[in-house]
């Protein structure tokens, strides 16, 4: 025995399945409005059928969907929209309240030309909820950029790392080149560090680090790079600075360290660091001559009896 | 067993069915826009998935540096996907022709997904029809915008080893548009194809 459809199963499939379908004339009035229609805006078939849908729904893009419904009568296609150009047709409420953190439904649409049983030209738009698809995507993006973000950072002090800030000075110095401008660099190396690891141990040791990072972060610009180098040597990339600033800039950063000791349980660790400078000149080949300048800079601060600041 | 690329007399057969099929394309397009659509002859070629990156290049090669790609996915007795390539120059004109306010954020971006819809249903419901052949088309998406070529036709997979290169350029009426159509099909498609050309030139 073949099992047939009965004569409302495919109007009754229709309004149930979990697509929003209706149909519209060229001149937008509505012929079908299926239940996901009905549930989602509130409005029922028995009041918008042999209406205009723009009556209804004003807020839609009126111009735009009588453009989309006549293209797609006249060429006699399917179209389509995306809800990653066009979030949603009709602005509906999500179904994810808790978890969404969306303000409102996402949706693709196709638009499907056909004819009525009088000849009619009529357009079918189908809407399915893509909320879904759109939150799992934007929680990609998102994850991407946190990866990102912390692929440049050093994973004790939170600052920049070496690989980032030379990718940074890299075109901070291709940017002075074409265009002028200054620049300067300064490497920072902490006095006699290893003897805070061998005396109170490399716990004391990386509470020194957070905190000195903590410290020339608070007097750094907004534009300045800082980054940690390797071990206790870390770099600061200024921007727009020549060295006369950068030098008022680096005593600075030499007394804040100095000033105040690092507390670690019951002791107070004295801290000193010596710095090197040098400014980018006409002339310099590349960033990595400009840190070997700042390098050597820093060589000669240690060399004259450290916590001091040396220019190349 | 890889699929044979169609022989000379069919790739001309192939040639003829694209004709109509593009010419039916830019008459779509010109209904649309209103606008007069002058289209070139296209230029039809088969690659092989090794050099299709390589391939594809060296045909659009001057014309522009960057680059908009849009995809769209094709299946039933033909199944495949399509891209179309922008320049980047190109396709800033047609907003206005189409409708679209430009103040709307990504109203570049459906324009082109717009636009891509219309050429390649045109163009494939042509030819399939010709070759008596059923269609159906997926929702385009956009593969990337201001890209470098490379970029855009860069997969880490592709499954089918035979392409079917359409090169076709689209000038708009008091703009240079100007886009470039690549296909690439399954080996089964090919061989529907191919049967589809065989009565194609029959019934003539």
């Amino acid at each position: 025995m073949t099992v047939r459809l009965g004569d409302n199963s495919l109007g009754y499939i229709i309004d149930r399945v979990d697509v929003g379908i209706l149909v519209v004339t060229e001149t937008l009035d509505v012929v079908l409005w299926n239940r996901f229609m009905e549930a989602n805006s509130k409005v029922l078939a028995t009041s918008i059928v042999g209406k205009n849908l723009l009556d209804y729904f004003p807020e839609l893009p009126g111009q735009w969907l009588d453009k989309k419904v006549r293209s797609v009568q006249l060429l006699n296609n399917f179209a389509f929209t995306s809800w990653q150009q066009r979030p949603y047709l009709f602005q509906f409420k999500h179904h994810r309240p808790i978890t969404g953190g969306v303000t409102h439904m996402y949706q693709n649409c196709t638009f499907i030309p056909f004819e009525g049983s009088g000849g009619e030209s009529l357009v079918c738009i189908t809407l399915f909820d893509v909320t879904d698809t759109a939150i799992s995507h934007r929680e990609v993006l998102q994850a991407h950029a946190d990866l990102e973000e912390l692929s440049h950072r050093d994973a004790l002090t939170g600052v920049y790392n070496r690989r980032f800030m030379e990718a940074e000075l890299h075109k901070e110095f291709k940017r002075v080149e074409r265009y002028g401008g200054k620049l300067s660099v300064l490497f920072l190396d902490l006095d006699f560090f290893k003897r805070v690891n061998d005396t109170y141990g490399h716990q004391a040791g990386d509470k020194v680090l957070i905190e000195v990072t903590q410290r020339i972060s608070d007097v750094v610009r907004a534009t300045d790079y800082v980054a940690r180098y390797g071990g206790e040597e870390f770099a600061i990339i200024l921007p727009e600075t020549d060295i006369a600033g950068a030098l008022i800039f680096a005593n600075r950063v030499r007394e804040v360290i100095e000033k105040t000791p690092v507390l670690y349980e019951e002791h107070a660790l004295s801290v000193t660091a010596s710095l090197g400078l040098s400014e980018y000149r006409e002339g310099i080949e590349s960033y990595d001559a400009l840190l070997d300048q700042s390098d050597k800079a820093l060589y000669m601060a240690k060399k004259q009896g450290r916590n001091r600041v040396a220019c190349y | 067993m890889k699929t044979e690329s169609l022989n000379e007399e069919e790739n001309e057969i192939l040639q003829e069915v694209i004709n109509i099929g593009m010419g039916q394309a830019g008459a779509s397009l010109a209904k649309l826009l209103d606008v007069f659509v002058n289209l070139s002859v296209p230029r039809v070629s088969w690659v092989n998935d090794d050099d299709f990156v390589v391939k594809v290049g060296e045909l659009v090669a001057g014309s522009d540096d960057s680059w908009a790609g849009v995809r769209q996915a094709f299946y039933n007795q033909l199944e495949g996907e399509a891209f179309v390539l922008y320049g980047t120059n190109g396709c800033g004109q047609l907003a206005d022709l189409m409708g679209y306010d430009n103040n709307e954020g990504m109203a570049q971006e459906e324009l082109l997904l717009d636009v891509t819809n219309i050429l390649i249903g045109a163009c494939l419901v042509g030819v399939a029809q010709q070759v008596d052949k059923e269609i159906d088309f997926a929702a385009p998406t956009l593969v990337g915008l201001d890209k470098p070529i490379d970029d855009l036709l860069y997969s880490r997979d592709r499954e089918w080893d035979q392409c079917l290169l359409i090169e076709v350029n689209f000038h708009l009426e008091a703009t240079n548009f100007a886009c470039h159509l690549v296909m690439l099909m399954s080996e089964g498609s090919i061989e529907q194809l191919r049967s589809g050309l065989l009565s194609f030139m029959e019934s003539y």
